[in-house]
């Protein structure tokens, strides 16, 4: 019975011998709680005994059966070596065949020195003649090992050499050698597929930090002539492969877990998206000829209105305005997060706004008016319509692209001295451009509030009528609940909401009016602080006087009359027993500002070039 | 045009020369009031000095915002009907130049500021 002896170290640095014969001195199991038993080996080559041996885990029966007692002699089918961090290495035994059983053998052969496994003196003997495979072997758990030499062997087109096949096997299966396979071929009902791929997305690292523990992440997005699919890395996937992922390389990817795409953080076109594990393998692919490049779908700044919000689109336009450095805290994560709004414009006359985030907002300089292109921009109804570059974003600052020559091009012709308009957003206040200002009949024509979700628009108007009845009533007086009060007539007032009796109630205002314009009239409800502000009195006040002074009452009610305002308004379809009709509420009714308005006025002139 | 001997339009000092003889109505800052009340000075909305003559002497202080109406005499005099004074806050929040923009508007399309003219039925 003779041993391999000295194959030990050779394996150790890096050569694999076939069938080593080794005496396994010791086995000993080691139990674990979250993944399954394995045994560790002490193994001998007659030369040196090393500890750090690892018997694949399908083998554990053998040991369970007794199948190799101490001092038996096994020929190792399948091996391989691991590098371990600190250039630790591990020989892992993937088959085995029992030469002769440790009872039979009943002693060491030998007389093997133990040796120390972290100064492993190299290898004697001269690299074993498959030594080049083994070299692909070391690549897979260190790919940015990986040199040019190694990409030229790499085939182009369809055809595919043999990689990291030999010891790879015992594992998992491996890769055919046969073709690559097309991203939109991947199901996560199989496993054994390479792609080719170009990187058109790489995000930042992101880190996170919740209650089950924290970690990192990153994620890219691959193309190939198929489609594409998102590709995330977390923790140790992402200290292996970020720096080698660069945006617009091509790589040959395999062994990827696959799973339903979350379509909440992504926006490709794919079912489905990849996950790096540890098997992963990625190796870059120097012949990308013939795959596509990052493509875009740009959408006209002006063309914003028509995407919906929440959803991703490709934009490109000029900084015209680079904002300094802010930071808001998140909601969830009750961090700090740093960003960056610029303003960008484009030849359709619109000026959006774009928000940078963390790295991308650090980083970007918006001196000279550079030119931004996004890919997959977040679509937000923030102020009308606004942009984000977010997690699946993509930013190219100055992509030397078709697109971005011609906005240049307008830009430097003139295109900077336009104004521009800008999406106009609900609430807030009235006074300067984010009002979206309308004419009663445009409200009509342009069928405001007939959407999903309600308008908002600013007008002037007047009020020419005023409907006295039910134009108040009595609430309750708990401040926030402003429900209606039955009237007990024993002095008490009972709100259902509250589910109690007061002495008192307060008066809340519920004032329908017609408001005109000189192109048509709308009517319009009022409640306690816009109909306070068209009447000018308080609505407790108001509500004594009809208990008290009809008269003084109605003449409020006509001193109101023929009194013009700037009504903020929300207009909704609302739809009561089949019945639809235009709600439209005065958000807030504000005294008209003369010269602005009149400035405003005279700016809408100006644009109609008249 | 026999409207035009009923209407006012509203002018600034450059515009006086198309109006020379016809009645305006001239919006400025007065100054310069001559110690006899018979002239001053009014300051229009595009930054020129126009002698307001009065037909009689003035009776009253004459400063800050104020509006003349009268017949243009020359290039940059008018003959004054009408005087009247803006408060002094009226003054102090009177936007001049905005004032000068609607002017300029009315000029420039007075097809859509029709001024005077005969009303058909």
């Amino acid at each position: 019975m003779k041993l391999s002896a000295g194959v030990i170290l050779e394996i150790l640095n890096g050569a694999t011998p076939e069938k080593p014969v080794f005496q396994v001195i010791n086995a000993k199991k080691i139990e674990s709680t979250n993944t399954v038993d394995r045994y560790r080996l002490l193994l001998s080559d007659g030369e040196y005994v090393y500890s750090h041996v690892m018997l694949a885990a399908q083998l554990n029966k053998i040991m369970e059966n007794n199948g190799v007692p101490n001092m038996s002699v096994i020929e190792a089918t399948r091996y391989l070596c691991n590098k371990l961090q600190g250039d630790k290495r591990v020989i892992i035994l993937l088959d085995l065949k029992v030469l002769a059983s440790g009872t039979e053998v009943g002693e060491r052969l030998g007389n093997p020195v133990q040796l120390n496994p972290n100064s492993i003196p190299a290898s004697a003997a001269k690299p074993a003649s498959n030594a080049g495979a083994n070299v692909q072997n070391t690549a897979v758990f260190k790919p940015q090992t990986y040199n040019s030499n190694n990409n030229k062997v790499m085939p182009s087109g369809n055809t595919h050499l043999q990689v990291n096949t030999s010891m790879q096997k015992g594992s998992s299966p491996s890769t055919p050698n046969s073709r690559i396979h097309s991203i939109a071929s991947l199901t996560p009902y199989q496993n054994r597929w390479r792609i080719r791929a170009r990187v058109t997305m790489k995000s930042n690292i992101r880190t996170w930090s919740n209650s089950k523990g924290e970690g990192k992440l990153f994620n890219c997005n691959l193309l190939d002539d198929s489609g594409e699919i998102r590709l995330t890395a977390f923790k140790e996937q992402v200290d292996k492969f970020y720096d080698m992922l660069e945006t617009n390389k091509v790589y040959y990817i395999s062994r990827c877990t696959l799973k339903t795409a979350n379509k909440q953080y992504s926006n490709l076109n794919n079912d489905y998206e990849m996950t790096m594990n540890p098997e992963t393998v990625i190796e870059p692919c120097n012949d990308d000829s013939d795959l596509p490049t990052m493509t875009f779908d740009f959408v006209k700044l002006s063309e914003l209105e028509q995407c919906k919000p929440q959803s991703m689109t490709d934009i490109i336009g000029v900084v015209k305005v680079c904002n300094d450095l802010s930071s808001v805290i998140g909601r969830q994560s009750n961090k700090e997060i740093v960003k960056r709004d610029l303003q960008i414009v484009d030849q359709s006359g619109l000026a959006v706004s774009l928000t940078l985030w963390g790295e991308d907002a650090n980083k970007f300089d918006g001196q000279g008016f550079p030119i931004v292109a996004v890919k997959g921009a977040r679509v937000s109804d923030y102020n009308g319509r606004s942009l984000s570059v977010s997690g699946s974003s993509q930013l190219i600052v100055n992509p030397d692209i078709k697109e971005a020559h011609v906005l240049r091009g307008w830009f430097e012709s003139g295109g900077r001295d336009q104004s521009f308009s800008t999406y106009q957003g609900e609430g807030g206040s009235s006074g300067g451009q984010s009002s979206n200002w309308k004419t009663f009949l445009q409200v009509k024509s342009e069928n405001l509030g007939q959407g999903e979700k309600a308008d908002y628009y600013t007008a002037k108007g007047t009020v020419v009528f005023l409907k006295k009845d039910n134009c108040m009533y009595q609430a309750c007086p708990t401040m926030d609940c402003n429900k209606k009060v039955i009237d007990l007539g024993n002095g008490q007032y009972r709100c259902e909401k509250c589910n109690r009796e007061f002495p008192n109630h307060k008066w809340r205002m519920i004032l329908s009016c017609n408001v005109a314009d000189h192109t048509d009239n709308q009517w319009i409800t009022c409640f306690q602080e816009s109909a306070e502000a068209l009447l000018g009195v308080k609505a407790d006040e108001l509500g004594q006087l009809r208990e008290t002074d009809e008269m003084r009452f109605d003449q409020v009610m006509q001193d109101a009359l023929f009194k013009s305002y700037i009504f903020r308004m929300r207009a909704k379809v609302e739809t009561y027993n089949d019945e639809s009709r235009l709600k439209t509420v005065c958000v807030t009714a504000n005294t008209v500002n003369w010269k602005e308005y009149g400035n405003q006025l005279a700016d809408q002139i100006a644009q109609l070039g008249i | 045009m026999s409207g035009d001997e009923h209407t006012k339009p509203r002018v600034n000092a450059s515009l006086l020369p198309n109006y020379l003889g016809r009645q305006v109505c001239l919006l400025g800052l007065a100054k310069n009031v001559d110690s006899s009340g018979t002239f001053f000075t009014l300051t229009t909305s595009d930054n020129q000095d126009v002698r307001v003559q009065m037909q009689e002497p003035l009776s009253m202080h004459v400063a800050g915002l104020t509006e003349v109406q009268g017949q243009v005499a020359s290039r940059n005099s008018v003959q004054c009907d009408n005087v009247v004074v803006f408060s002094d806050e009226a003054t102090e929040s009177f936007d001049m130049a905005l004032y000068q923009r609607a002017l300029e508007l009315t000029q420039r399309c007075s097809d859509h500021y029709i001024q005077g003219g005969i009303m058909e039925d």
